[in-house]
């Protein structure tokens, strides 16, 4: 009777050190991991500030140099290195000098932007 | 009553062993160093900002709307607009990163490259620069890695 008591006892201790430990594990490598991880890669901000920041700078450099028709191939040039990348980006643009209207769609499998906005070229 | 004083005893000792155990258990994993999964994105997030940072402080907007990257490229990559060596050795030598860079036309074709070809797991920027001379919208990327 004595020595089954100890036994229980005994692997009831070995059951909640196996807890503790998985416990211990998970919480220091998978969770902290996950989280300094997952979300960022996830979200291409970078990416996203970029393209719009781009597609406006094109309106303004391609105005000022006297060349506004090459606007429109710089965003189809452009569209090819965001799709290389993974990343689909479509801008659009109209008007005229001083000022145009810019509309730029951003997509990933997780992401969808979509950008309208006033340019001028000053 | 001899008899359950032992069992006591050995209760009592299976008890400190595992108090022993579970005590070492803990203190390694605490003072392990953590080469897995969190360090590994952690460096590749740090190496991404970099290099985003790098493009984006080549590619501020100049007062004709250009930037020192697309007269770096206008000029035929001439190192005395922008010298990829002293970018280069200043990573190189003051956080143990090594870099390559690649000027790619919208076909993916290279027109410049400097440095070695980046090992598996090099993380790389790009950035979309303009040229007054072609509507071409040439790409920069930058690969960075850990020496």
């Amino acid at each position: 009777m004595d020595n089954r008591g100890q036994l229980i006892l005994l692997s009831g201790i070995l059951i909640a050190m196996g807890v503790a430990i998985v416990a211990l594990y998970l919480t220091t490598a998978s969770i902290s991991g996950y989280r300094v991880s997952y979300s960022p890669w996830d979200l291409p901000y970078y990416e996203m500030r970029m393209s719009v920041y781009e597609a406006t700078r094109a309106i303004k450099y391609y105005t000022n140099l006297g060349k506004p028709s090459y606007i429109t191939e710089f965003y189809q040039n452009m569209s090819k290195i965001y799709a290389e990348h993974g990343y689909f980006m479509i801008a659009n643009v109209n008007g005229t000098t001083p000022l145009y209207k810019l509309k730029l769609e951003f997509k990933t499998d997780k992401v969808y932007l979509e950008v309208k906005k006033n340019v001028t070229t000053y | 009553m001899i008899f359950m004083a032992r069992g006591q005893m050995y209760t009592l000792e299976a008890l400190i062993a595992a108090l022993v155990i579970f005590g070492v258990v803990v203190f390694a994993i605490n003072h392990s160093p953590k080469f897995g999964t969190e360090t590994k994105e952690f460096t590749s997030l740090q190496l991404k900002k970099y290099a985003d940072d790098i493009l984006e402080i080549l590619d501020l907007e100049n007062n004709a709307h250009g930037s020192l990257l697309s007269e770096w490229i206008e000029s035929g990559f001439d190192s005395r607009i922008l010298n990829w060596t002293a970018i280069d050795m200043n990573l190189r030598n003051n956080l143990h990163i090594m870099m390559r860079v690649e000027v790619l036309y919208p076909n993916g074709a290279i027109k410049f490259v400097y440095g070695p070809n980046p090992p598996e797991g090099a993380v790389s920027s790009f950035r979309v620069v303009p040229v007054s001379n072609s509507p071409y919208a040439y790409e920069i990327r930058l690969y960075l890695w850990y020496v």
